[in-house]
């Protein structure tokens, strides 16, 4: 788990260009939204299609994907269940 | 960002009025309405200062035209606003409108396909009349339209809009609404979005449009370059009493392969500046971004 953790946040800071930070920065359990790492509403939809090319994870239900948008710890955990990749 | 570059588009009125008005347009003559309308227009440019002003600047600065000219296209265009918006009420009403289409080629091609697209709308001319003329038998078109809106204008879409296989999906504060963009994208739908003004996040791509830089949202072309998107801008601007004209224009180029995704947003951003810059050359009148849009007075 520790892992795809870290994987999960080498590719958001790559998805999203988030040149100044490192994995390291990231905390497991901070908010991702707004006062966490700051992401938005763009942002949200790369993170769809992040997991959608490299988990083959379709997050359709706005409110199951709200849950899984979370944290880093939450987008593990739902990847680690759910991936067909 | 500031606040006032933020969406807050809205229609004026209460609910009770639009159904009113929907109500009066299945019983009275166009023209009749436009009259009505005609009454109210002086109000809107006295009270409404800031988004006279916006238009003025934008008729003398941008456009080049004298004092005198832009006071005048200031009137005909917030009058061409007003019957821009009777004529949506109209459409509620089951008014049936004639639609000039030269590109339609452009739209069935990637409507026939098997991908899905991007259809990029603007302030300018009645983007919400489009949904009549631009329909696809084998793909869905979502068509964002932003939270705020009154209930009564919602509903009313959703009736003139659901026969053409078109399914609004409203933007708000909460990100439920992207679950619905992303999952309509990944099933080949078409998504048909504003791309010239700032909801929802802060970001912003500069472009040069009417010889000044310009900032619009960088959220339609973020997605477009992340998945790879065919992208249309389409325009249909107002050219009679019952008639619209549709301006397509393809954005996305075989140049544009191989593009960082940073490189390949600018690019579309910049065409979709193009393709908005040519529209108001031949239609100067018909921008309806009451809010000084431009970042510098030049």
């Amino acid at each position: 788990m520790e892992d795809l953790k870290y994987e999960l946040k080498e590719k958001i800071i790559e998805a999203l260009r988030l040149d100044d930070l490192v994995p390291e920065d990231i905390e497991d359990d901070a908010p991702i939204f707004k006062e966490g790492l700051g992401l938005d509403s763009i942002d949200a939809l790369e993170l769809m299609l992040l997991m959608e090319k490299n988990y083959g994870i379709r997050l359709s239900n706005p409110s199951e994907g709200k849950q899984v948008f979370k944290s880093i710890t939450t987008m593990a955990e739902y990847v680690s269940a759910h991936r067909s990749k | 960002m500031s606040e006032d570059r933020q969406w807050t588009g809205r229609t004026d009125g209460t609910g009770w009025m639009h159904k009113a008005l929907t109500g009066l347009f299945k019983v009275l003559p166009i023209p009749l309405m436009y009259l009505f309308m005609a009454l109210v227009v002086p109000f809107y440019l006295i009270f409404n200062h800031k988004g006279y002003l916006a238009i003025y600047h934008y008729l003398h600065r941008r456009m080049g035209w004298g004092p005198l000219k832009a006071f005048w296209g200031c009137c005909v265009n917030h009058f061409l606003f007003g019957a821009c918006l009777m004529d949506r009420f109209a459409a509620y009403a089951g008014r049936k409108f004639k639609m000039e289409v030269p590109d339609l080629h452009l739209f069935n091609a990637l409507s026939e396909g098997e991908e899905g697209f991007l259809m990029l709308a603007s302030h300018i001319g009645n983007p919400e009349l489009c949904g009549y003329m631009l329909r696809s038998e084998r793909k869905r078109m979502n068509a964002i339209s932003f939270g705020g809106e009154k209930s009564t204008v919602q509903a009313s879409r959703t009736r003139m809009l659901g026969g053409n296989n078109i399914r609004l999906i409203e933007a708000g504060e909460d990100m439920g609404w992207l679950f619905t963009l992303g999952t309509a994208l990944s099933d080949g739908e078409i998504v048909s979005i504003h791309a010239d003004r700032v909801f929802g996040s802060p970001k912003t791509l500069e472009v040069e449009l009417l010889d000044a830089p310009a900032r619009i949202p960088e959220g339609p072309f973020a997605i477009a370059a992340s998945r790879d998107l065919p992208v249309l801008a389409a325009f249909s601007l107002k050219t009679g009493l019952k008639r619209y004209h549709a301006s397509i224009f393809r954005l996305d180029t075989p140049q544009m392969e191989g593009l960082s995704r940073p490189e390949k947003m600018q690019a579309l951003a910049d065409k979709y500046a193009l393709s908005v810059e040519t529209v108001l050359k031949q239609w100067p009148l018909q921008w309806y971004n009451f809010y000084e849009f431009w970042d510098r007075k030049l």
